[in-house]
């Protein structure tokens, strides 16, 4: 075999070891087992061990201990022990862990309002403070209260220009667990702007008309006005 | 041998064209390959530039389309509600008249709706958006008193006369544009589309009512908020205290610090504090300045500890404890919600009605559902991770009721489909802010449960719940 039937051969394999890696990514992303690592885990293990289930190390990596952990929490929670968190177990213990399209409700995520809402906050505050998230999604709903802007959450959030979320379609990301309950925490009443109506970066605003609006408060990098 | 030589180049060099002559074989090909493929690459570019270019003209026409329909509906939904303005200044009928302000309130929400269609900037419409949405709302509002037997006022009409006056100049403008071609030819451009002359500073009447969109819902003051203005360090002192009580360790406030706080100056003057633990959770709270009442609280992280049943029970009652300590000696729980390892518990401050419904009876409590507290709980601790009394500061004073009907009077007017659990007075918001006392009756229809709200006084229909129960919890649609 000569040296270019070779490399045409490796690159092949490579190709198809990609694809296939891609795909068993997708088929096990809606379910955390043993082996999975990352932020997800991280919350997996913080929620077993609060509850008692778990005594090892929060770190992300969903080993045997954290396997054990979930199979016992299976059992005393009368769900199927597999070690595997799917949907059933993640319901029961309170988290998300779908990759469902934006869109489409997830864990917790009932009503459409609050799935735009919380991808409006997933797309504008993320990385914000927990409190800066829920302010974002406190003055879309400051907005539907008020008579100088549409009276729908989604009226509000794709009136034209609104949101930058919105233009550059970060919007349509799916919204973390976190973003989810920004977005509840707000629709059950709380308001950490105190009825502000509008928010910006200071850092990166442009805008002359926002820049000379009077700011209340300031959380995180979003100045609220 | 040389002779031979030259005959195979003259032989090599014949199948390209004159001017790659005298080059060697390869450096011919590529001579010729290289600007073909180029060309064949432009071509492909040229005809893929084509195909986009062709898409991106049908997007804009469907865009302009779309803009164009809103832009036409726009300016006949201002013609229609102008109308409707019209014919309420010349009726004096109630039946004409609720048609017409049901009318009015119907275009409002249908021009609402078709503004945030047209891609102009909140700042250029912002002020049409507020008359054409407080219109509708003052209207409504109007509805409801004609309704009640109320003829409209003096000013009531001279307030439709100036709606008609404001209309007939904005449909007026709407008009010549579409008339004139105006209108805009791309929804990227938004400076094409209608603007206000004056943006949001544009002048249009004001309009003096009571309704959830009137300038007076945004100048509301909190009636729940009072005492001394307290110190930056009795804020702080008091902050800890209060998430100490939540935690049921009050002697943990020393060993709690105050990592920020800023005052706010919104509404009422409030401070935000960022306080961490000492098992270094945090917590954000805010306190009114002026009193010190609790406005919000929220911990964060979770305490480690082996799980505990928590019953709902339970934790209401724990709740209700925490409320007595902020200073709400009296409340009840209504609603809740599940989600996320915590359950949310809204509970209402209750109050004696002052007097008893008849001799030898104990006075009635009546709960009032404007001083609403949510009180957030860990399931799994079961400790008090949140609270907010936003709603209840705006709201909560001594109130004094009047007499009130029996429960058996107001529920004679009840509608017969509805099977009755259970009563108790409850004082309910109305949409001008003010509240009215009410028979709340509890009863199921169709395997539904139903709150049916009675004056208490006159023993009229004043409104009516459906309960949402499901394993997350209990609301109301």
């Amino acid at each position: 075999m000569n040296k270019r039937k070779k490399t045409v051969i490796a690159l092949i394999i490579a190709a198809s070891i990609a694809v296939c890696a891609f795909l068993a990514g997708t088929a096990f992303a809606d379910t955390l087992r043993r082996g999975s690592t990352g932020q997800l885990v991280r919350e997996l293990q913080t929620r077993l061990k609060r509850w008692g289930y778990y005594t090892g190390a929060v770190d992300g990596v969903f080993g045997a201990g954290t396997e054990k952990a979930v199979r016992l929490f299976q059992k005393k929670n009368g769900l199927t022990v597999d070690g595997i968190v799917g949907a059933k177990t993640a319901a029961a213990l309170g988290m998300s862990i779908g990759s469902s399209p934006a869109g489409s409700s997830g864990a917790g995520a009932s009503s459409g309002s609050l799935s735009l809402l919380a991808r409006l906050v997933h797309g504008e505050a993320r990385g914000e403070p927990y409190k800066g998230k829920v302010a974002v999604a406190a003055v879309v709903l400051n907005r539907v209260k008020s008579a100088s802007f549409p009276n729908t959450v989604a009226g509000v959030i794709y009136q034209s220009g609104a949101f930058d979320a919105v233009s550059d379609g970060q919007i349509n990301l799916s919204p973390d667990q976190e973003s989810i309950n920004a977005a509840r925490d707000a629709m059950n009443g709380w308001d950490p702007t105190y009825g502000c109506l509008y928010y910006y970066n200071p850092r990166t605003a442009t805008s002359r008309w926002m820049l000379s609006r009077p700011v209340i408060l300031t959380i995180g990098n979003h100045a609220f006005c | 041998m040389e002779d031979e030589n030259n005959n195979k180049k003259t032989k090599r060099n014949s199948h390209f064209p004159g001017m790659f002559r005298g080059f060697a074989a390869p450096v011919t090909l590529a001579l010729f390959a290289v600007p073909m493929v180029l060309l064949a690459g432009l071509i492909a570019m040229g005809f893929w530039a084509a195909d986009r270019h062709r898409e991106a003209e049908e997007l804009r026409a469907v865009n302009e389309n779309v803009c164009r329909e809103a832009y036409t509906e726009l300016a006949g939904s201002v013609r229609e509600l102008n109308a409707e303005l019209s014919k309420l200044v010349l009726s004096e009928a109630p039946s004409t008249l609720a048609l017409s302000l049901d009318g009015v309130w119907r275009e409002s929400g249908a021009i609402t709706a078709l503004l945030g269609r047209i891609p102009s900037a909140h700042a250029e419409n912002a002020a049409l958006n507020r008359l054409i949405v407080q219109t509708g709302d003052y209207c409504r509002s109007l509805s409801s008193s004609v309704l009640g037997g109320k003829p409209l006022t003096e000013n009531d009409r001279k307030q439709i006369l100036s709606l008609v006056d404001a209309s007939e100049k904005i449909c007026t403008e709407l008009e010549n544009r579409l008339a004139g071609g105006n209108i805009p030819l791309t929804a990227l451009d938004a400076e094409r589309f209608y603007a206000e002359p004056a943006g949001e500073n544009a002048e249009y009447p004001k309009l003096d009512y009571n309704g959830p969109y009137s300038d007076s819902a945004e100048n509301r003051q909190a009636l729940g908020v009072s005492g001394d203005e307290l110190s930056e360090d009795e804020v702080k002192t008091k902050a800890k205290e209060l998430v100490a009580l939540a935690l049921g360790d009050e002697g943990a406030a020393e060993q709690i610090t105050a990592q920020s706080l800023a005052r706010v100056e919104a509404g009422y003057p409030r401070y935000d504090l960022a306080l961490v633990l000492p098992d270094g959770r945090t917590a954000d709270i805010a306190l009114a300045a002026q009193g010190g009442q609790l406005v919000y609280f929220r911990l964060y992280g979770a305490r480690e500890t082996a799980p505990a049943e928590q019953d709902l029970g339970t934790l209401k009652t724990k709740g209700l404890e925490f409320l007595r300590a902020l200073g709400y000696e009296h409340a009840e729980p209504t609603y809740h919600s599940t989600y996320d390892g915590s359950v949310v518990v809204s509970c209402c401050c209750t109050q004696g009605l002052g007097h008893a419904l008849a001799d030898g009876e104990e006075e009635p409590s009546v709960i009032m559902m404007n001083d609403a507290v949510r009180l957030r709980f860990d399931t799994a601790t079961g400790d008090i991770i949140g609270a907010d009394a936003s709603k209840c500061l705006m709201n909560h004073t001594e109130r004094s009721f009047a007499d009130v009907t029996a429960a058996e009077q107001a529920q004679a007017n009840l509608s017969p489909y509805l099977s009755v659990s259970s009563s108790r007075l409850a004082l309910i918001p109305m949409d001008d802010f003010s509240e009215k006392l009410c028979w709340e009756f509890r009863g199921s229809f169709m395997e539904n449960e139903y709150l049916v709200y009675m004056d208490a006084t006159t023993g009229e229909e004043v409104r009516i719940v459906r309960i949402i129960s499901d394993e997350n919890g209990t609301s109301e649609a």
